[in-house]
């Protein structure tokens, strides 16, 4: 029994932080599979989540759970923009994998820091959803957990439900196979790669506003959590939505493990040896379809 | 009459050409004896950014090997070459081209896996790779200085001149590299190699049924270009008396990918005047404090979707006009 | 209802179309025939707007359609049957068809047409279930076809739909592109190298040579002989 109770719980810790990386890197898996470009500021749209979040609740004193909404809110039309301002003139020249990349790229640098100038550089930090520990018999989650595992688990629910039972999210399915068939039924992909853009700047908004309360608001944020998305991405497959998922809580999983057995200092150095390990052996990762 | 239009033409071009670069040489070469220390500061780190990006722009440009990472070679052969002399007690002149050797075997290694993969997920092992350097020096403590630095490396000298009193020594040190490095890039991409890249890059299945080796040919690309950002990596960090993991810093990152960029993926003089421009822009920008990384990804944005064929296009056009005045300017003419 | 004014079309450097002209009537069947390479797909593929043309228009019910993206034109009413099918591979066979029916006006429509297309083709229906990349090349023929159809299209372009099917499945693909077109009044471009099964399915026939229209005529005075005189002269 000694040996159950902790290791339950960094189950319970593992699950929530597998499911947090989940709707964190969801985007980024979308943006390729649909969009087949790699967006450099995934992390500036998790960063600005935070942001937002902090923005909100410190100057308006708006309530977390607002927030959120807010958060998501607002992020969703800014991917929209992003997409049109930025993606959409360049999807008709030459060379437009790459440079998607740059153009995400300092779209990153800009974000990144543009916080620090708007906002100051003090520390930023927020306080959790709520306050308060549940205890069952020997475990314990602080209820903020549980609003988070709640959060991410709906979110990922509605995600797949989209994908996979309305027309938009079969649509998107659609042009991820075979974007020549797309055209010939008639979906109109521009606007649906703006759609995609946003929905998945919203997504890692709302990771974000999760993480938020966790860390120091700054502009590291932004790349160590790109950093982190990209080697569950790969883990799981670029461009494969499942591939992702079960990545995500694989990934989840362990670094709750090593924290807890190995202490917090390995798991940096986790990731790393994982993302060499995976890009040596197998790039495509579990169920990666483009090479 | 003998000749077309266009060949005359092509003629003037290539005669303004040779005699732009020759003049540009000769004042390059003067420039420390009469400048202000300060610019003949800023030409030498032009210098070495500019082999650099030209470098970089020989494997991402030419080979089309989307290595974003290429800066992480810049650090090896920066830290190796001080490592080796500071605890090997090797003298600086092998150590620079120790620093060479070692990022070249750097880049053999990272050439393999990058074999197998392409496009994006080069991208990402090149990062990664770049990503884990600091790491390891953070790693390093006292060893390698860690975030603090390293320092003491011997200087280099000729003739009884130490470099490190005597600055301008270093100016002409990397003027000679930088002419030298450019000219086997040069000679690279028109050599058969050259062609074999650009056969790869533009249509891989039939270059390679004719033969073309495309393992080798990338694993080839990755040795050279990371033996020479390795070296000026070493050079960097002997100029400025220190190694610091901050040579990977985001900013510096961003800087030498809008050289890249805005001189013309594949092309080449382009390369060099951005890296010239970014060195400066960089200097000036460095009151700017924290507005500066917001312009430097501003301009990464302005570039990439303003002038998609770089400055290289530019001064394309310019010789091409040039030429055809001159042409039409010429004596006897009908 | 189909007009097409010398559109030329290039593949990149190539000059593949050069001067097409042609008009369909509503309710024919009109084919397309000539060897490989010589611009019959592309004709196609300009039609529908995978590839837009340089010079040249193109009117569809009299209003102009080739500067428009292939989205637009769907909804105008044409709908494209590719050679390389391009099915969704991972969809299933229904999800596949509901794709088909993505635009505003087939989408009222949806269970309606899918059901004419299962009665069409029973064996979709009988997979409809299934992943289309788990299906025979027959039946991704069909697939492909039942797919067009689910727009509720006027102009339906067909491209080589019996390239690399048995004959007898050949067969049948011939006779349900007539039957669609006798039952539905859909009028039909064909592209096809079949040439007897062709001229015996279609109104009238032209022939391409070098991406030049250089015969036509009613597919009763066509035959092999006519087109091979094209190709020798």
């Amino acid at each position: 029994m000694q040996i159950l109770v902790p290791l339950i719980n960094v189950i319970i810790s593992g699950l929530i932080l597998g499911s947090l990386y989940a709707v964190m890197s969801m985007g980024l898996t979308l943006i390729y599979g649909i969009g087949r470009i790699f967006n450099f500021a995934h992390g500036a749209f998790i960063l600005w989540g935070g942001y937002f979040t902090w923005f909100l609740c410190t100057k308006f004193h708006l309530n977390y759970g607002v927030s959120v909404v807010l958060g998501i809110l607002i992020l969703f039309p800014v991917g929209w923009v992003v997409d049109r301002l930025l993606l959409y003139p360049l999807r008709r020249k030459p060379n437009f994998e790459i440079n998607a990349v740059i153009v995400t790229l300092g779209l990153a640098i800009l974000l990144g820091n543009a916080g620090d100038v708007i906002f100051g550089t003090r520390f930023k930090t927020i306080d959790q959803l709520t306050e308060g520990l549940l205890r069952m018999g020997r475990f314990t989650i602080t209820h903020h957990d549980i609003a988070t595992l709640v959060i991410t688990v709906a979110i990922l629910l509605f995600l797949e439900l989209f994908l996979r039972k309305t027309t938009l999210g079969t649509a998107m399915r659609a042009i991820s196979q075979d974007p020549v068939g797309a055209k010939i039924v008639g979906i109109n992909l521009d606007r649906l790669f703006a759609f995609t853009f946003a929905l998945a700047a919203a997504l890692g908004g709302i990771s974000g506003v999760l993480i938020a309360p966790r860390f120091f608001i700054t502009p590291a944020v932004g790349w160590e959590t790109l950093f982190k998305a990209v080697i569950i991405v790969i883990f799981g497959g670029l461009g494969s939505v499942k591939g992702t998922l079960i990545g995500a809580f694989i990934l989840g999983m362990l670094e709750a493990f090593i924290s807890m057995y190995l202490g917090m200092f390995w798991v940096s150095p986790m990731w790393f040896i994982l993302l060499i390990i995976v890009l040596f052996i197998k790039p495509r990762g579990l169920f990666g379809t483009w090479a | 009459m003998g000749m077309t239009s266009d060949n005359a033409t092509t003629i003037y071009e290539r005669f303004l050409r040779r005699s732009t670069v020759i003049l540009v040489l000769l004042l390059l070469i003067l420039f420390p004896l009469y400048g202000d220390p300060y610019y003949t500061h800023l030409m030498l780190l032009s210098f070495i950014w500019a082999v650099v990006a030209s470098a970089w722009n020989l494997i991402m440009g030419y080979a089309g090997i989307f290595s974003f990472g290429t800066l992480a070679f810049f650090a090896v052969g920066a830290y190796s070459s001080s490592l080796v002399e500071v605890w090997g007690g090797i003298s600086p002149w092998p150590g620079l081209l120790l620093g060479g050797s070692s990022a070249a075997l750097a880049g053999f290694i990272i050439a393999f896996p990058c074999l197998r993969i392409k496009g994006l997920y080069i991208v990402l092992v090149t990062v990664a790779f770049h990503q884990v350097i600091p790491i390891f020096i953070k790693l390093g403590g006292t060893w390698t200085g860690a975030d603090v630095g390293l320092m003491d490396m011997p200087h280099y000298s000729l003739f009884g001149y130490d470099f490190g009193t005597y600055k301008i020594c270093y100016y002409y040190l990397a003027l000679f590299l930088f002419i030298v490095l450019h000219y086997i890039i040069y000679r690279i991409i028109g050599s058969n190699m050259g062609l074999a890249f650009v056969a790869l890059r533009d249509s891989e299945s039939f270059a390679e049924s004719l033969g073309v080796n495309r393992a080798k040919f990338n694993v080839v690309v990755f040795v050279i270009s990371s033996f020479i950002i390795g070296m000026m990596g070493a050079l960097y960090v002997h100029y400025l008396k220190v190694a610091t993991p901050r040579i990977l810093e985001i900013e510096i990152f961003a800087g030498a990918i809008i050289m890249v960029v805005l001189g013309g993926l594949g092309k080449f003089p382009g390369v060099i005047i951005s890296a010239f421009m970014v060195t400066f822009l960089n200097e000036f920008l460095r009151t700017a404090g924290l507005i500066r990384p917001i312009l430097l990804g501003a301009i990464i944005i302005a570039v990439i979707m303003l002038f998609p064929s770089g400055l290289s296009g530019l001064v394309d056009s310019a010789y091409r006009y040039a030429g055809r005045t001159l042409h039409s300017l010429r004596p006897g003419k009908m | 209802m189909l007009e097409v004014h010398k559109i030329n079309t290039f593949y990149g450097e190539v000059h593949a179309l050069k001067d097409v002209s042609f008009t369909v009537e509503d309710g024919e069947v009109v084919a397309f025939l000539g060897a490989n390479g010589h611009g019959k797909s592309t004709l196609l593929k300009t039609v529908c707007g995978l590839l837009p043309p340089s010079t040249g228009h193109i009117e569809f019910n009299g209003r102009r359609i080739n500067h428009l993206p292939m989205h637009k034109i769907v909804e105008r009413g044409i709908v494209y049957v590719p050679e390389e099918k391009h099915l969704f591979p991972d969809l299933t066979v229904r999800e596949n068809l509901l794709m088909g029916a993505y635009i505003a006006r087939a989408r009222k429509e949806r269970e309606k047409n899918c059901e004419m297309v299962f009665e069409l083709f029973p064996v979709l229906e009988k997979r409809q279930n299934q992943i289309a990349s788990t299906l025979s090349g027959g039946e991704r023929q069909m697939l492909t076809i039942g797919r067009g159809l689910m727009s509720s299209a006027q102009l339906m372009a067909i491209d080589e739909p019996s390239v690399g099917l048995a004959p007898r499945l050949k067969m049948e693909v011939f006779d349900k592109i007539k039957e669609i077109n006798e039952q539905q009044g859909l009028t039909i471009i064909l592209v096809e190298q079949e040439v007897e099964s062709t001229l015996a399915i279609s109104d009238r026939g032209y022939v391409m040579k070098d991406g030049r229209i250089v015969f036509e005529d009613k597919s009763n005075n066509l035959s092999i002989d006519v087109i091979q005189k094209q190709y020798l002269a």
